[in-house]
């Protein structure tokens, strides 16, 4: 618009996402808990950029796993970041663990989409500080916010809820949960059209927060249903 | 001090001590040291610390026979509370705040706040008051008791805008008398049990209250730590402990 005119339509917010990061899978374990997510980001149908970590630790004790609007996921890490450096500029040897994190994530959140200007977002927010429980939390764009044992979000709420429903112990074992969630992401990858073959998996123990290298997930395609020819060759409506 | 020699002419009132703004050729900001003056004349509080606890106590003044006793320990969170010397109003004022700040930090961050965080932030308030002329500091004294993850803790605020944290502390008149007290037993202390440090609290405070009794009228204590949020002891609650010390 030409300067000085202004705008005659209500002030409006952006309600669509644009780069989305799909599922996260959150579980806690024996000594901890932990988080997985493929490394795409889509652009709407695209798989636009395939080598995105959608983990993030925040502070010491703390995983940060973000589906939804990648962009969003970035600004509030960096607002995270900027509270951790406080908190340790403090030097007084407290520091925030996952209770005041995902709690304070789940007040910005319902805060943001109470002014009708969400960030479009389900996060997983997980830890483990020292003797302290391990603790694990789901809080998406509406502001909705609970704790469990184990969470998925988005695809992953539909196609690996019931494997961790039937899988999950609380007194599984590091590599078992490792292959829960990477069985999950498995499941997500074949049937999720956004989701992808690649992972990251992060593990909170108490002591400290490490995101794994990238994995990349097992795949198969040779069914004999998708790769013999089943239709009349003299059908001219055949498709395959 | 300085009330005492304002009142035997020696006090030395010069150009120096309008405003807080100004400092003297002695290095001295005046007005700081008047709102400290303010702390010296309020009653004595005084607080104490053991290995898994904090004690307050404090002498409450009446104005007769007719009025109320002086409130001078107020409860901040299930687990700080704070006891005062000095102005009462600007007392209550700084606990207002504090309490909101509580409430804030846990409806944020679901987690009591900090104590040790909580009291800088209190003496940065104090400190404001000292670098704008338009404002005065703030004439009263806090001792603040908290029971954070890391352990129980006693910290002292000063119109000044310095922070300290102690070990046992009294402020308000006569409070050598009660530090005298503590600094006797302060090796004891923490080996000592509640009830213990709550008989040295009402001890201490015998110093302060010179030829007076205390007694369940003028007496307060209050008691926070491990698995005991913040109580007031007052009245008849203190009978039990009142009688022991006879």
């Amino acid at each position: 618009m030409a300067p000085g005119q202004y705008s005659t339509d209500p002030k409006q917010h952006t309600l669509s996402p644009i780069v989305t990061g799909a599922t996260v899978i959150g579980m806690k374990y024996k000594d901890g808990v932990i988080l997985a997510a493929d490394t795409l980001a889509s652009y709407g149908s695209e798989a636009r950029y395939k080598d995105v970590c959608r983990l993030k630790k925040v502070g010491e004790y703390t995983l940060l796993g973000g589906g939804g609007e990648l962009s969003d996921f970035q600004y509030l890490s960096d607002q995270l970041d900027e509270m951790a450096d406080e908190d340790w500029l403090n030097e007084d040897g407290c520091f925030m663990g996952p209770k005041e994190y995902s709690s304070y994530i789940g007040r910005v959140m319902y805060n943001r989409r109470s002014k009708f200007n969400p960030l479009y977002n389900q996060f997983v927010v997980v830890g483990k500080k020292k003797d302290e429980p391990a603790h694990l939390m789901y809080v998406d764009h509406q502001g909705t916010a609970f704790e469990e044992n184990f969470v998925a979000t988005g695809f992953g709420m539909h196609l690996g809820i019931p494997l961790l429903r039937n899988s999950w112990r609380a007194d599984m074992s590091l590599d078992e949960a490792k292959a829960l969630a990477t069985k999950c992401l498995e499941v997500c990858f074949y049937r999720d059209c956004r989701a992808y073959c690649k992972i990251h998996i992060g593990v909170c123990n108490g002591t400290s927060v490490d995101i794994s290298a990238p994995i990349p997930l097992n795949h198969f395609w040779g069914h004999g249903a998708w790769t013999e020819k089943r239709l009349e060759d003299d059908d001219p409506t055949a498709t395959w | 001090g300085l009330l005492s020699d304002a009142k035997n002419g020696k006090m030395n009132r010069n150009q120096y001590d309008t405003d807080v703004s100004t400092w003297s050729p002695q290095g001295k900001l005046h007005q700081v040291e008047y709102a400290m003056e303010s702390v010296k004349q309020g009653s004595c509080s005084l607080g104490l610390v053991g290995k898994d606890f904090v004690v307050l106590a404090a002498l409450k003044r009446s104005t007769g026979d007719l009025a109320s006793y002086q409130k001078k320990l107020f409860k901040i969170d299930d687990h700080i509370g704070i006891g005062i010397a000095g102005l009462t109003a600007d007392a209550r004022s700084l606990a207002t705040w504090m309490r909101t700040e509580c409430l804030n930090h846990k409806f944020q961050y679901d987690s009591p706040v900090t104590t040790g965080r909580l009291v800088s932030d209190i003496a940065d308030k104090h400190q404001e008051k000292t670098q704008a002329s338009w404002k005065r500091p703030y004439g009263v004294g806090l001792l603040v008791a908290g029971y954070d993850r890391d352990g129980p803790h006693l910290y002292q605020t000063c119109p000044s805008g310095n922070l300290y944290e102690y070990k046992a502390m009294a402020i308000g008149a006569r409070a050598q008398s009660a530090k005298t007290y503590l600094e006797k037993h302060l090796d004891s202390m923490p080996g000592a049990d509640l009830e213990t440090l709550v008989l040295h609290s009402l001890k201490a405070l015998e110093g302060p209250a010179n030829d007076k009794d205390v007694d369940v009228k003028n007496a307060c204590v209050a008691v926070v730590g491990k698995n005991q949020p913040f109580e007031l002891l007052e009245g008849d609650a203190l009978e039990p402990y009142l009688r022991q010390l006879k």
